[in-house]
């Protein structure tokens, strides 16, 4: 779901930068405020366990593979601000040091899937859990809200590629940057994330949450 | 060398020469329990790319790797931005010319630079070349494909000039963005690289970087040990055990990290860590001589180009 560089014009990068920026400031103040400075090292770790998370690899149909984000679990464990930290140092290293995703792309990949798919997929996770906290109702929860999280990363994915033939055409009418309209990028990629990659996060997030609700539940909390 | 292993093969007993399924990174293996040869293939991979950024980026009096880090980290993102606003797919080359003039001149191995970009252009043209076709962009017919009049193709299936041109062009761009981007990567130390990130980030965000990326390697590793442990044991082959596999060892993870926080916390603090942000490290000087007024220039003639 990475968007490389070269897919993105340079107002959708930028605007998508922009916003993801004001998000990390937000997020940083927020942070500040409620994590002790003593839980700084938990953000960190998050941070590595989330790039090391994205190295597990599911097969899929037609020989590709899969890989869970964790955004749901961390923001389950850690809070929704400190998964969507987490989850943005991860891309980065990885997008800067390893060259994997992209540069001009960065923003954008972190407000679909770090900002946008944690804090969708733990709203949902927080509204069906409400009311009754039993194992098999968080399990259930913590399934949806991982299902739900993927998918909104995907259809804002769609969204953005799809609309880059509408915003940047040259003067022969051809498409500059991503030549998929949104009939195509749109089907296409929720295609795949409302059939399998929704439900390998979805079976990755609560086979975890199962193991840390069995050996330490008192981390299953609730941060806003 | 024949007779050599002959003569081995006959002082190694019998059953160890047996390909017990389970027990090693055999073909049949593979199609067993993807789940845990396609995880270990991502860290392996994972590791080799670190090294080989360590091994290049050591080299010592190239262009590059002598390069104030700072310098060549902005001159190469505005050189990535300034891509971006390439229109016409020859208008990129100045920049791959660039790229390769840069790589051979900082004694990056041109074989492996090109390598690393092989899964990209595979993706990237898998995308793409569909974009040629008069179903997804109109245009002048360029190349005939289906006549027209066919049940299910009307106007019948061509590929179209502004088609071609628009895939090209994407393949270029994403092509050459991964070139300027490995040319950083590969030439600065992944420790200067995040300090020099993190010199444009917020402290708190900075300290957040900078930790994280050390307990990126540690986790990898410990999840190697989990995968060899589990090929060890042959156990949990199979789809489903192989995913709850995978559930309950990135739960490990997580678990594991949530333990090694008091340790990383008196660790940090011992390092000078103090509240939210770290204590800023002193950073060499900034520095603009030769070797940065090189690689402006070139940079600036690769846009003018």
């Amino acid at each position: 779901m990475h968007i490389p560089d070269g897919y993105l014009g340079p107002a959708t990068y930028g605007g998508l930068w922009a916003a993801t920026a004001g998000l990390w400031v937000v997020a940083s103040k927020r942070l500040k405020k409620t994590f002790k400075a003593a839980e700084v090292p938990l953000l960190a770790l998050g941070a590595a366990l989330s790039f090391v998370i994205m190295m597990f690899n599911v097969p899929v149909v037609g020989g590709t593979s899969g890989h869970a984000t964790g955004a749901v679990l961390l923001a389950i464990v850690l809070g929704p601000w400190a998964a969507f930290i987490s989850l943005s140092i991860a891309l980065a290293v990885q997008a800067l040091v390893f060259g994997d995703g992209g540069i001009t792309t960065l923003g954008a990949n972190c407000f679909n899937m770090a900002f946008a798919g944690a804090f969708a997929g733990y709203m949902l996770y927080r509204l069906v859990s409400a009311g009754g906290a039993s194992r098999k109702r968080l399990l259930f929860s913590a399934g949806c809200g991982a299902y739900f999280g993927i998918n909104v990363s995907a259809l804002l994915t769609a969204v953005e590629l799809g609309v880059q033939t509408i915003m940047y055409k040259g003067a022969d009418g051809r498409p500059l940057y991503n030549p998929f309209p949104l009939k195509v990028t749109i089907p296409a990629l929720m295609a795949g994330h409302l059939t399998v990659f929704g439900f390998v996060e979805a079976a990755f997030t609560v086979l975890s949450l199962a193991y840390i609700l069995k050996a330490h539940p008192e981390l299953v909390r609730t941060r806003t | 060398m024949e007779t050599n292993r002959g003569a081995a093969e006959k002082e190694i007993p019998g059953w160890l020469c047996l390909r017990e399924p389970g027990r090693g990174g055999g073909k049949n293996l593979s199609g067993k329990r993807p789940v845990l040869e396609r995880t270990l293939k991502s860290v392996l991979s994972f590791f080799d790319d670190a090294v080989f950024n360590e091994e290049v980026s050591k080299k010592k009096n190239m262009f590059l790797q002598g390069t104030d880090p700072r310098v060549k980290m902005l001159i190469i993102l505005a050189l990535l931005a300034a891509l971006s606003f390439v229109k016409n797919p020859a208008g990129m080359l100045p920049y791959a010319a660039f790229c390769v003039l840069a790589a051979a001149l900082s004694g990056v191995p041109l074989a492996k630079y090109f390598k690393r970009l092989f899964p990209a252009l595979l993706f990237t043209s898998v995308i793409a070349l569909p974009a040629a076709f008069n179903l997804i962009v109109p245009g002048r017919p360029l190349l005939m494909v289906l006549k027209p009049g066919a049940a299910f193709a009307k106007t019948g299936i061509f590929i179209t000039e502004q088609g071609f041109f628009s895939a090209v062009g994407l393949i270029l761009r994403v092509l050459v963005s991964l070139m300027l981007i490995f040319l950083l990567t590969f030439t600065t130390r992944p420790v200067d690289f995040i300090k020099t990130a993190g010199s444009f980030a917020p402290g708190f965000l900075k300290t957040l970087m900078s930790v994280s990326y050390r307990y990126i390697y540690f986790l990898a590793r410990r999840l190697e040990e989990f995968i060899f442990v589990q090929r060890a044991r042959g156990l949990g082959r199979g789809g489903g055990r192989e995913r709850a596999w995978a559930g309950a060892r990135g739960a490990a993870l997580l678990l594991l990290a949530l333990e090694l926080k008091d340790e990383l916390k008196f660790a940090m603090e011992a390092r000078g860590v103090s509240g939210h942000s770290i204590r800023e490290h002193r950073q060499k000087k900034f520095h603009f001589g030769a070797r940065e007024a090189a690689l402006l220039l070139l940079a600036l003639t690769a846009v003018l180009a």
